[in-house]
């Protein structure tokens, strides 16, 4: 008899659903069954996919006489000396490698990205001529902008009555804080929606 | 000669590379070195993705061989992660039908729904903190409850639910956010300089 | 020590209750959908004419980042911008950066149903699709100075040089548009190291980091679409029905049952503090 191993993932997959989802009446075996194995699961692909790249980026270049790899294999190999109470830190160099360039890369696209064009993206045009809702939405920005950064400002004292400022920058916040949680309610939501969609039409095949 | 491999060499190596990726940005002809640090980067975070498989066995091992509390669970891990590995190394390397099958079934499944699980919290959180204890509290139960209600369909019919809810997260909402982006720009700024002159060191 | 057990009582009650509805109200319409209209966005309108609006033999950047913990929001709008950018006269060059998951879910989710609606074209002339690069941000910055420094093999193995569709691409400077699909740190990592280049760039959001990503628009995103939401509204543009479109019936009946929840929470707790302390 032939297995139908689509129908028997079906089955698996209702089972890591529902096992998750028992988390709503507190940790429990199948709980922990399927978030060990998960994680077990996660890991292994991780490292899986480690090895692939290592081959695809270091080793055949190096067959094919790019040399300077070398480099990034040996730091990267001396990652795991950190096992090794004698020779731990030499599995430093390869983090601050990593540190180095994702902060240069970082800082390179902060100032950029991050700062200018966001200050840019303030205070262009602030009043648009024959358009007096978009002037006004343009002023709220700009206000809400400047007194968010000064809610950030812990060099010195807002006294009275610039704490005005303060406060106006706390209900920014709030007002920022409350949409977001508003679409954070949503968005799990929408996930929450696609498992059960999953249980009712393809495991249990209702509708 | 430890204090030099374990302090100075970690730093050269950092921030000559921030230097490197920065003058990259400025400077034409520091491209060819800047392109070989990325690259060399990439291999090493392959490298790093070995580590968790490494630290993780170690550390479920010594907890079955000490037959500490919920060790059984351990095993589990264990028989998970060297299951993923045998059918994740079938030729063709990660795209065997089995390997296809169990990630399929264990793994995106327990990755969608662990996410998802978290809708019940969400709802139990919206019912219990959205109270108008105050003005600002009125404020961020007010946004949220519009930017809420805004992304069901019925809304459209309802009233200007969408429309609000779109000024709420074009104007104050973008005004705020500005603000804290452009903080957190500087913070990131700052913290770059701090591991370049050697006041952070991450790698410890 | 009595009112705290009456407390936490009334809390898992109350817990209980939400919960209960909110399955129940879950379920009833996926098993009979009401099929309500939806209405189109103005910023999913703006997404679906930048893509209209590209010239023929136009070079897209596809960006997939959808890892398998945001597949129901992302994957629906993923879907229908590939079948979109399939249909028309394109070259499209998928990019697998950032998630480590991308590539295999692309590979198990997102092609059998591109190949099922029969509109992928010839792999290697229009289209080539690369492999995972670790190292998030920096694998990015890598691929976007020059993508044969790092990638030299395509997600079967082929050389890219081999690949007709990759001739002449070499940054993502050669490219006409760039379209994501992520959580935040794709997006900033984009907005960091792809947008300076000043190739366009519009994505799609997941709806919680919707207020996160509006600050960027639209100097640097120039259309960001919302979510599952914004993928319901694409899908019905562009005339494909699919995973979003039957969601949206639930979001109905679940945001209507919290949004009572709530106003109901607030109504006792305001006649407790004010009306119950006076008495």
């Amino acid at each position: 008899m032939a297995i139908d191993w689509n129908i028997i993932g079906i089955w698996i997959g209702a089972f890591y659903t529902i096992g998750f989802f028992t988390l709503a009446i507190g940790v429990n075996p199948w709980l922990r069954f399927v978030e060990s194995t998960w994680l077990g699961a996660v890991v292994g692909f991780a490292f899986a996919v480690g090895v692939k790249n290592i081959l695809s980026l270091g080793i055949n270049p190096l067959m094919k006489g790019d040399v300077s790899v070398v480099i990034a294999l040996a730091l990267g190999a001396l990652l795991f000396s950190r096992f090794i109470n004698q020779y731990r830190h030499f599995s430093k160099w390869g983090v601050a490698l990593m540190v180095g360039v994702g902060s240069g890369l970082g800082i390179r696209g902060a100032v950029d990205g991050m700062l200018l064009k966001q200050i840019e993206a303030t205070f262009i045009s602030p009043i648009v001529i024959g358009d007096l809702w978009q002037s006004i939405n343009n002023i709220i920005i700009i206000v809400m902008v400047l007194t968010t950064l000064s809610y950030f400002v812990f060099s010195f004292e807002f006294k009275k009555p610039s704490d005005i400022l303060l406060k106006l920058g706390r209900w920014s916040m709030m007002i920022a804080f409350g949409a977001a949680f508003g679409n954070t309610v949503t968005f799990r939501f929408n996930l929450f929606i696609e498992r059960f969609t999953f249980l009712i039409r393809t495991w249990l095949q209702i509708a | 000669m430890t204090s030099i491999i374990r302090d100075q060499i970690p730093w050269f190596i950092a921030g000559a590379s921030i230097i490197i990726m920065f003058g990259d940005y400025i400077l034409d002809p520091m491209a060819v070195i800047a392109t070989a640090l990325r690259n060399w980067a990439v291999i090493v975070a392959a490298f790093a993705m070995g580590l968790a498989m490494v630290s993780m066995t170690i550390f479920h091992f010594r907890a079955i061989s000490q037959r500490q509390s919920g060790w059984y669970y351990s095993i589990c891990t264990l028989a998970g992660m060297l299951a993923m590995i045998i059918v994740a190394f079938m030729p063709p390397m990660t795209g065997s039908a089995q390997f296809n099958w169990l990630y399929k079934w264990v793994n995106t499944v327990s990755g969608q729904t662990t996410y998802a699980a978290l809708a019940f919290w969400i709802s139990a959180a919206a019912y219990r903190t959205l109270r108008v204890r105050s003005f600002e509290a009125t404020l961020m139960v007010v946004a949220a409850m519009i930017c809420m209600f805004a992304n069901a369909p019925l809304s459209a019919l309802l009233g200007p639910w969408k429309p609000a809810a779109s000024w709420f997260l074009a104007v104050p909402s973008t005004g705020a956010y500005r603000g804290i982006v452009i903080t957190s720009a500087c913070g990131m700024i700052a913290l770059g300089l701090r591991v370049l002159l050697g006041r952070l060191r991450p790698w410890e | 020590m009595g009112v705290a057990k009456e407390q936490k009582r009334r809390g898992n009650r109350d817990k209980i209750v939400l919960w209960g509805v909110l399955i129940i109200l879950t379920i009833i319409p996926i098993i009979r959908p009401l099929g309500l209209p939806i209405p189109i966005d103005p910023m999913t309108q703006e997404f679906y004419n930048i893509i209209e609006d590209l010239p023929p033999g136009g070079k897209v950047w596809l960006g997939n980042a959808v890892g398998s913990g945001i597949i129901a929001e992302q994957l629906p709008g993923i879907l229908g911008c590939a079948t979109r950018l399939f249909e028309k006269d394109l070259k499209i060059v998928i990019f697998n950066i950032i998630d480590i998951e991308a590539e295999t879910i692309f590979a198990q989710r997102s092609m059998p149903e591109l190949e099922n609606r029969g509109v992928l074209k010839e792999y290697g002339k229009d289209w080539a699709w690369l492999p995972y690069v670790p190292g998030v941000e920096t694998a990015l910055a890598a691929v976007a100075a020059d993508i044969r420094a790092t990638i030299t093999v395509d997600h079967y193995g082929t050389p890219i040089d081999q690949l007709e569709v990759m001739e002449g691409i070499n940054s993502v400077n050669d490219f006409d548009l760039v379209i994501l699909f992520g959580h935040t740190t794709p997006f900033f990592a984009y907005i960091r190291q792809i947008v300076p280049s000043g190739v366009p760039f519009i994505t799609q959001g997941l709806t919680m980091d919707l207020p996160l990503m509006m600050p960027y628009y639209p100097i640097q995103a120039k259309a960001i679409m919302k979510g599952l939401n914004g993928a319901a509204e694409y899908e019905s543009l562009i005339g494909w029905p699919g995973l979003a479109i039957s969601a949206s019936d639930v979001l109905n009946t679940t945001h209507s049952w919290v949004f009572i929840a709530v106003i109901g929470g607030n109504i006792f707790y305001l006649y407790n503090t004010y009306v119950r302390r006076e008495e």
